[in-house]
């Protein structure tokens, strides 16, 4: 799935941004405030972002983002989410929809928001039987904004003894569920493959094109 | 289309034309068939409450 990788390159650009803001990528990464995730994304991209939170007390709904401007050009963007959510995952709801803002163009236009909404329903977290595709690539970016792909080493050496998963959570500021899910042996196959397939691409000859879908 | 998802339509509709919106994306939780129209209804009222909504920032989370 080039799309995948594709996506990895712009998580990784966006990452190195964050650590020549901070001097450092040390985690956890820090998504507010100044030198955080979104004040990167604002000055890489020059949109700008407003963000909301607000217990809405929703047991379907815990983020959502909203794009403004016109054809060719966002303009602005705002981000909501749940207060009720726990930190990692209103940090994980954040990245997620951070990744949205990354990598949809202005020219992602929504025509058919019902028919859009009724797409998300049964399709949960990292579907194994497929689900959505493309809300696969934006959980997939988020993860690695958070627990970064240069930061993998250290991910692993963490990983060991009983009871591991908290620890590194805690540290990466992070849900446990998706420590466990990263931890996955084919989990962290499927991820190495698609950052072989980003090296290829970046190694490919000049003119050359990438397969997509 | 239900009552909900009408006015889910109107809203995107409206905010489309008067105020330059081109594009939302929700992030569900688990939401099943039988889940729809509450899911509907948590959209609707998150769009409503949108306007008063201010970040609640505890500095040791982010």
């Amino acid at each position: 799935m080039a799309e995948v990788a594709l996506a990895l390159g712009a998580v990784d650009d966006l990452i190195e941004a964050y650590r020549d803001a901070n001097d450092a990528l040390v985690a956890p990464i820090r998504v507010l405030g100044e030198n955080g995730l979104v004040h990167v994304f604002q000055q890489l991209h020059g949109i700008k972002i407003t963000l909301g939170a607000v217990p809405w007390k929703g047991n379907h709904l815990n983020a959502c983002v909203f794009r403004f401007g016109t054809p060719g050009k966002v303009e602005r963007a705002e981000i909501y989410c749940d207060s009720a959510l726990s930190v990692g995952w209103m940090r994980f709801a954040i990245a997620k929809e951070l990744a949205h803002l990354l990598l949809e163009g202005p020219d992602d236009f929504l025509e058919e928001p019902v028919h859009y909404v009724q797409g998300l329903v049964d399709s949960p977290l990292f579907n194994k039987n497929g689900g959505n595709t493309s809300e696969y690539v934006f959980h997939l970016a988020a993860m690695e904004m958070l627990m970064p792909w240069k930061r993998r080493e250290f991910l692993l050496g963490m990983n060991r003894g009983f009871g591991a998963a908290p620890k590194i959570a805690e540290h990466f500021g992070v849900p446990e569920a998706l420590v466990k899910l990263r931890m996955r042996r084919r989990f962290r196959k499927k991820l190495e493959a698609h950052h072989q397939d980003l090296e290829d691409f970046l190694r490919r000859p000049k003119g050359a094109r990438i397969a997509t879908g | 289309m239900s009552l909900e998802a009408r006015r889910f339509e109107m809203w995107f509709r409206h905010e489309r034309r008067e105020n330059k919106l081109f594009d939302v994306k929700f992030y569900p939780g688990d939401v099943s068939e039988a889940d729809r129209e509450a899911f509907f209804h948590e959209v609707n009222r998150l769009l409503k409450l949108r306007r008063e909504l201010a970040f609640v920032k505890k500095p040791e989370m982010f």
